[in-house]
């Protein structure tokens, strides 16, 4: 189908300005993005304790390991 | 055998433990904060199981290949008598076979992702713009996001749910906490996951602790991980079978349908080069080609750290498939550790 078609065949008063989006903008879109990705690409739960494997307000959780 | 590193893969899986921390951390306290009214039973409750219950279990994980080896149905033919852990995203297909695991465990505390394994009273809402179920791939019914699907999980689950016990994780969304204690689970027991180390200051684990006193539990982030440990640890089982533990995909998928597909695509631009970013591993048993990506790759390292803080434990890998081939790791057919765990061997 022509564009041509589609086209209005009447004319607006208001002058509708497309909003231009800065290269800050579109960067900040990316960065976004970007974020958005490391958090699904970052695990279900955090892991950046690697030494303990218990804590019970106490150091009784490290004995549970060793036993 | 396993294919060369990429420096590629390698620099994302270094930046994933700070990448979960900075995105996790302000949704575990405030669902942990939602959730210390509905918290009753610790962990530590836990009642004891009989010797035959303890001799040895098996962890059903949410891995394609539970569904590709009917590792479930394997399960249900046998005359296996040891303890049966499901995770979360494996429960649904264990009662639509008709398996009733003695324990099922939750901990992602996704808002509104998680509470699909339960059946989502608001399903419609929680799946608007996420395809997350359209690119899982134990239970190819979840793809299809249907509400007829959703409704027969519910039902499921308001039927049988009582004949399991329940670990949930203090951080789990408050849609999942309210689904759980509105069905029939009569055993709800809670604990923390350990995410950080308590001793530093403003440390989310010692916050999680203060707020609800509940035993903390390094997760290694994944709930398959964190349920070897309570396995281990808690339920005091030496010898843990593992099935659907892929830790990523079978050779058969496409990448475009694999978890973090998008995801990295967001982080490396539309040039990416996947075969830096997809890691292949043959299975010796069957010899079928394997794929992991950067955050399997770190579950499945934690893993191996995880496992190696308890002692004594014999870990064997029933999957039939997937990237878990380690020397730590004993690897055996499902059928040959049911029959070789079976009552019978037994007497």
């Amino acid at each position: 189908m022509s564009d041509d078609i589609l086209k209005g065949n009447y004319k607006i008063k208001k002058q509708i300005k497309e909003k231009e989006i800065s290269i800050d903008e579109q960067e900040k879109l990316k960065e976004e993005l970007k974020e958005r990705a490391l958090a699904s690409l970052g695990g279900s739960m955090v892991y950046v304790e690697r030494d303990k494997l218990f804590w019970d307000g106490s150091d009784i959780g490290d004995q549970i390991a060793k036993e | 055998m396993t294919d060369k590193i990429s420096i590629e893969f390698d620099s994302l899986v270094k930046k994933i433990p700070d990448i979960g921390y900075d995105w996790h951390k302000k949704d575990l306290l405030i669902n942990a904060n939602l959730n210390k009214h509905f918290i009753g039973m610790s962990i530590k409750e836990l009642p004891e199981i009989n010797e035959i219950k303890k001799d040895s279990c098996i962890i059903i994980s949410a891995g394609p290949s539970v569904h590709k080896q009917q590792s479930i149905k394997k399960i249900l033919d046998s005359s296996y008598t040891g303890t049966i852990i499901a995770v979360d995203g494996s429960y649904a297909s264990c009662l639509k076979a008709g398996l009733f695991p003695d324990y099922v465990i939750t901990m992602d505390p996704h808002l509104s992702r998680v509470v699909r394994w339960f059946g989502d009273p608001d399903f419609e809402k929680h799946t608007l713009n996420d395809d997350y179920f359209a690119r899982q791939d134990l239970d190819l019914d979840f793809r299809d996001n249907s509400i007829s699907h959703n409704k027969e999980i519910i039902d499921l689950v308001d039927k049988y749910s009582h004949r399991s016990k329940l670990l949930i994780a203090s951080t789990s969304s408050s849609a999942v906490v309210n689904r759980v204690i509105n069905t029939n689970f009569d055993d709800i027991y809670w604990y923390n996951p350990l995410v950080d180390d308590p001793d530093n200051n403003n440390s989310i684990t010692r916050k999680l602790w203060d707020l609800n006193k509940l035993p903390c539990i390094n997760t290694g982030g994944t709930v398959g991980t964190v349920s070897w440990v309570i396995a281990a640890a808690h339920i005091k089982i030496n010898t843990i079978g593992l099935v659907g533990m892929d830790f990523g995909y079978h050779n058969d998928i496409p990448f475009n349908e694999t978890q973090t597909y998008y995801e990295l695509i967001d982080y490396v631009g539309s040039d990416i080069d996947f075969k830096k970013y997809f890691l292949f591993t043959e299975y010796p048993i069957s010899g079928i080609l394997y794929y992991t990506d950067p955050t399997y790759y770190w579950y499945k390292k934690n893993f191996l750290e995880i496992i190696d803080k308890v002692s004594d434990v014999r870990t064997f890998n029933c999957t039939d498939g997937g990237t878990l081939v380690e020397d730590k790791i004993i690897l055996i057919s499902l059928n040959d550790y049911l029959v070789k765990f079976s009552m019978k061997d037994l007497n």
